[in-house]
């Protein structure tokens, strides 16, 4: 159905209206309470606002129901009259327009809370708190639903679902904005790209931004958005950035410096100019005296498939870089893998969404289909999981329609959804979500058979994009999966799948993807086989594949092939690697000439091993020194000691740092277990003395004090570690039973600290022999001295001279 | 219009996050270089790795706030009628001095991270220290996250902020946290409070914001 908003669009610029509150508020609405209250109780304020801004130029006003919505309302205890308002405020902006031609938009703003996964409504009531909104203004007669301020890719998902299902009560145009800060994201880190590629996969009519920031900040994102979409768009700037003026905040710019502006974000591609927080019929008025003359500039959408994360977009397409889709997440085959899905585990999922991200893919395939595994509720929980620690698109795969909405649901951004077949059965099923939820689709050129030839495919492909447009999904959201055939058992196969390719691009014009390891199922050095093949089907257009990313021959072979088929514009991409490359290599070189000569002897190897932390193999070396005759003495004493302490003053001197210490303690450690036994059956080594190390009482942090008993065991004292969150009497008692000649406490929080003064008390007002050193993170020299401790250590570095120290001196004593 | 979080907790979930290798080496306290494979040690270098690696698929960052309109009194000072006392401490009321509101947060990674810590710390102290360090700063990486839409929504309204403040800085006692986490119901992010005032997950923050008047 034609709009005649949207005709207009096409040829003229039009004109919103500006800030209704700051208008209130000079009416004597009191501060913070909700406007929208007023079109029942101050209706002819609202209709003045209106008229005001009328007269200024506006074309569209937003009916005063920004926060008309029942989370809102219920604030001021004013849901049960959510319809009466709304209507009221679409009646009133109609009655404002009188004879004059203008469009009222029924005003949409968030919905006053946070909406899952990052926030605790959940989504399908966020869809419903806005359909019961917007279904009273389209019943009121608004001309065009207005979504605005969102700041979250989620909730305005929640919001353009409802529109999309109002819709079906009478078709209207939807306006879509969001709110973007200073740096050019919004509040929760998406981009414009990311943001338009979401808002176009909802078909909206007219989208772009409003409020938070002043004019200036937003002509760099108007700029980004024009460029990813030929969809009209619309912007509301702020008057300049808040500030606080005798406690009322006000916005700084005048209408003077805002309406230049107006003219620029036209010449950019805006369509529709108004003004938000702060802006007055007078900025109005100048802004529509701006445009009344301008055209709108003609824009297209770039070419291609876009799929997107919260906060990044890809293209799949002619022209675009070959899209790697991570195949790892999935638990065909991977015992453990499935296991940690059937206990409810994501760690195992998460490392694959990491290396995958680490090793180059630019989007991920979401499988976790275990047997008598509530699948649904699996796909929702990695989806949620895999979005907080990567930012790749994610392509969600199931063959369950259920997961597959649910995987939807619970992702802020446009997903590719894998997979509709040719089979009505599925049609009917898949494709209502694909449209619903405004995503991608992978179409699989397969009935119930695969077909064998290229043509029987491509009549396949033809049945599902027509079923697709059909419904009102473009074909840019259709990409279809080839299918590559084994070829060790169909050896003609894959030149039908390469045929496929071709056709699909020349008679539909739509992305195409495949399952690349297929191929070369059943064949040893699979590896070259599939490969081979990608290249071939690159040369034949193959836009991307669902491939393994670690995989570094597939790497190298979609960097060559990008350079034969245009997706690598003057080979800048290959070239900038293979300078990484070898820049990379260079340094590893350089590096290499200045280590120290190899280890060549077992005593060499040990000490090397200890001094560098090399813990993997430090029991072996140790047991092989045994083995060649070495005394356990002589390795403890002659080399392991000698290594530390080297690994010491290294550590004074900056040339090694807190981790190489740990590491080489952890390493030392290992190797004095292999002979401890031995060395006790000799009688031991002599203690250097015996520590009595604790956490003390409240405080359950001991990660650091372990480190720090392992540095002391290394360096020949005798240490009890009491542990965590000790009271003072305990530590006093171990002290005396084991007859210690230091205490070494630990505290991490400014409220246990104190305990170190308790047991310190106690030794001083019972002269008891022991010196107490104290550590950790709040401690400082100055309270080690105010509470009279002997000794200081301010990290796990310090430990052992601070406690050699102590005994030294005591000892001197 | 309202400020969206005056007398309102805002719970925020599932934060994304990144761990940078940067940020990591210098909680390590290794200085100058950016990433791991420019140590000259690899092989801790690639301990530091499998902690980052490991943080990844641990962590569960969340956070929640609560804008609260402050009170100036001549005799008491700067308070909060919803818990009187909290802002006693002089370093305090010297922050908020300036300000109309008081922004109250918190912050976890939860208690997957902390409980790997705790299981693997026998056997493998090293690997338990460079994870326990990436937790650490991680539970700060996410309090700056949600102190990224506190500050945001004082911008918004035309305030400026002041430096966040926790429990236990300077003179502004632990203690005060048996008041803030129920004003922001803490159960909601699985947040409670020991004895000794420390918070369980050990990696969480609690913090204070001042809207402070411009000029």
């Amino acid at each position: 159905m034609k709009h005649e908003i949207l005709e207009r669009l096409k040829s003229e610029i039009l004109i919103l209206d500006g800030s209704m509150g700051a208008l209130l508020q000079g009416r004597g609405l009191p501060n913070g309470y909700a406007p929208d209250l007023w079109n029942l109780e101050r209706p002819k304020d609202i209709l003045a606002v209106h008229q005001e801004y009328i007269q200024a130029g506006s074309d569209i006003v937003l009916a005063n129901t920004f926060g008309a919505s029942k989370i809102r309302l219920d604030e001021y205890n004013a849901y049960g009259k959510l319809k009466d308002i709304n209507f009221a405020a679409v009646d009133l902006a109609k009655k404002a327009f009188g004879e004059k031609k203008g469009y009222v938009a029924g005003d949409i703003g968030p919905c006053g809370t946070t909406v899952a996964p990052f926030g605790e409504l959940a989504f399908n009531e966020a869809i419903d708190i806005f359909y019961e909104q917007m279904k009273a203004l389209v019943e009121a007669g608004a001309d065009l639903i207005a979504i605005e301020t969102m700041f979250d890719l989620q909730e305005m998902r929640a919001a353009l679902i409802a529109a999309n299902q109002v819709r079906e009560i009478r078709d209207l145009p939807i306006m879509a904005h969001m709110t973007f800060t200073q740096d050019g994201l919004t509040d929760t880190g998406s981009d414009p790209d990311s943001v338009v590629t979401v808002l176009d996969g909802f078909n909206v009519d007219i989208l772009g931004l409003n409020c938070s920031t002043g004019p200036e900040h937003m002509e760099p994102v108007i700029e980004k958005i024009a460029a990813a979409t030929g969809t009209f768009i619309s912007i509301e700037p702020n008057a300049g950035l808040p500030i606080m003026k005798n406690g009322v905040t006000i916005f700084p710019a005048t209408p003077q410096e805002m309406a230049p502006y107006a003219e620029k974000f036209v010449d950019i591609g805006a369509n529709v100019v108004g003004g938000c927080c702060g802006t007055t019929p007078e900025y109005i008025r100048l802004i529509t005296e701006r445009l009344k003359k301008k055209k709108p500039l003609e824009r297209t959408t770039p070419s291609g498939t876009k799929i997107c994360s919260r906060m990044n977009t890809v293209y799949l397409g002619e022209g675009h870089p070959f899209v790697k889709i991570g195949e790892k997440i999935n638990p065909t085959g991977r015992k453990k893998f499935s296991e940690a899905i059937k206990e409810g585990r994501m760690d195992l999922v998460l490392a694959e969404a990491r290396k995958q991200f680490e090793a180059g893919a630019t989007a991920l395939d979401v499988n976790v289909g275990v047997p008598l595994v509530d699948e649904p509720a699996m796909m929702a929980k990695a989806v949620v999981a895999i979005q907080n620690v990567v930012n790749l698109p994610l392509v969600i795969d199931s063959s369950y329609d259920e997961a597959l909405e649910l995987g939807m649901l619970n992702y802020p951004g446009k997903a590719l959804v894998n997979s509709v077949n040719a089979e009505d059965e599925k049609i009917e099923a898949v494709l209502p979500l694909i449209k619903k939820y405004g995503a991608a689709v992978i179409a699989l050129v397969a009935e119930t058979e695969i077909p064998e030839t290229a043509v029987a495919r491509l009549k396949n492909a033809e049945k599902i994009l027509k079923a697709a447009m059909d419904l009102g999904i473009p074909k840019e959201n259709v990409v279809f999966d080839v299918l590559a055939l084994t070829v060790s058992a169909m050896q003609k196969g894959s030149s039908q799948s390469l045929d496929t390719i071709r056709l699909i691009k020349q008679e539909l014009g739509c992305a195409t993807t495949l399952g690349l390891s297929n191929v070369s199922f059943g064949l040893p050095n699979r590896k070259w086989v599939h490969n081979t093949f990608l290249a071939q089907a690159i040369a034949s257009g193959l836009d991307s594949a669902i491939c393994n990313p670690m995989d570094e021959v597939l790497q190298n072979v979609v960097r060559g092939a990008a350079l034969f088929t245009g997706r690598d514009n003057e080979c800048k991409t290959f070239v900038a690697f293979e300078e990484k490359k070898e820049a990379d290599r260079l340094a590893e070189e350089s590096g290499e000439v200045t280590k120290k000569k190899v280890a060549e002897t077992t005593a060499e190897k040990i000490y090397e091993a200890v001094l560098e932390g090399y813990r993997d193999n430090i029991a072996a070396l140790t047991q092989e020194g045994l083995d060649e005759g070495m005394s356990p003495f002589d390795i403890f004493i002659e080399v392991m000691t000698p290594a530390i302490r080297e690994l010491g003053d290294l550590f004074g001197a900056r040339k090694k740092f807190i981790p190489h210490l740990v590491a080489s303690a952890d390493t030392m450690k290992r190797g004095v277990e292999v002979l401890q036994p031995l060395l006790e059956a000799a009688g031991g080594v002599e203690s250097k003395g015996t520590i009595i190390m604790a956490t003390v009482k409240g405080d359950i942090h001991d990660i650091g004090k372990n480190i720090c008993c392992i540095m002391l065991r290394n360096f020949g004292y005798k240490v009890f570690d009491l542990g965590r969150n000790v009271p003072a009497d305990d530590i006093l008692e171990a002290a005396k039973r084991e007859n210690a000649d230091c205490i070494g406490l630990s505290a991490l929080m400014t409220t246990t600290m104190m305990q170190m003064k308790v047991v310190i008390d106690e030794v001083k007002a019972k002269a008891l022999p022991y010196k107490v050193v104290i550590g950790g993170a709040v401690t400082t020299k100055q309270f080690a001295d105010e509470i009279q401790a002997d000794g200081y250590g301010k990290d796990v570095g310090k430990v052992v001279p601070v406690v050699e120290s102590v005994m030294e001196k005591a000892s001197s004593k | 219009m309202r400020i969206k979080s005056l007398n309102n907790i805002i719970t925020i979930k599932n934060i994304p996050f990144e761990i940078v290798e940067e940020r990591v080496l210098r909680e390590l306290r290794i200085p100058r270089i950016k990433t791991l494979k420019e140590m000259e040690e690899q092989n801790v270098a690639k301990f530091i790795k499998w902690a980052i690696d490991t943080a990844y698929t641990f962590i569960d960052g969340n956070g929640s706030y609560i804008t609260l309109p402050l009170i100036h009194d001549e005799e008491k000072g700067v308070y909060i009628k919803e818990a009187p006392t909290i802002f006693e401490a002089p370093s305090i009321q010297k922050l908020l001095k300036e300000c109309d509101y008081a922004t109250l947060l918190l912050a976890t990674i939860g208690p997957n991270l902390e409980d790997k810590v705790d299981s693997i710390k026998t056997d493998d102290a090293s690997g338990a220290y460079y994870l326990e360090t990436v937790g650490g700063w991680m539970a700060d990486y996410i309090t700056d996250k949600v102190d990224a839409f506190v500050e945001a929504e004082i911008l918004k309204w035309g305030y400026g902020r002041t430096m966040r403040y926790s429990p236990g800085y300077g003179d502004w006692q632990l203690e005060v946290q048996q008041e803030i986490l129920p004003l922001l119901k803490a159960e909601r992010l699985g947040i409670t409070l020991s004895d000794s005032c420390i918070m369980n997950p050990r990696k969480s923050v609690s913090a204070v914001v001042g809207w402070q008047k411009k000029g």
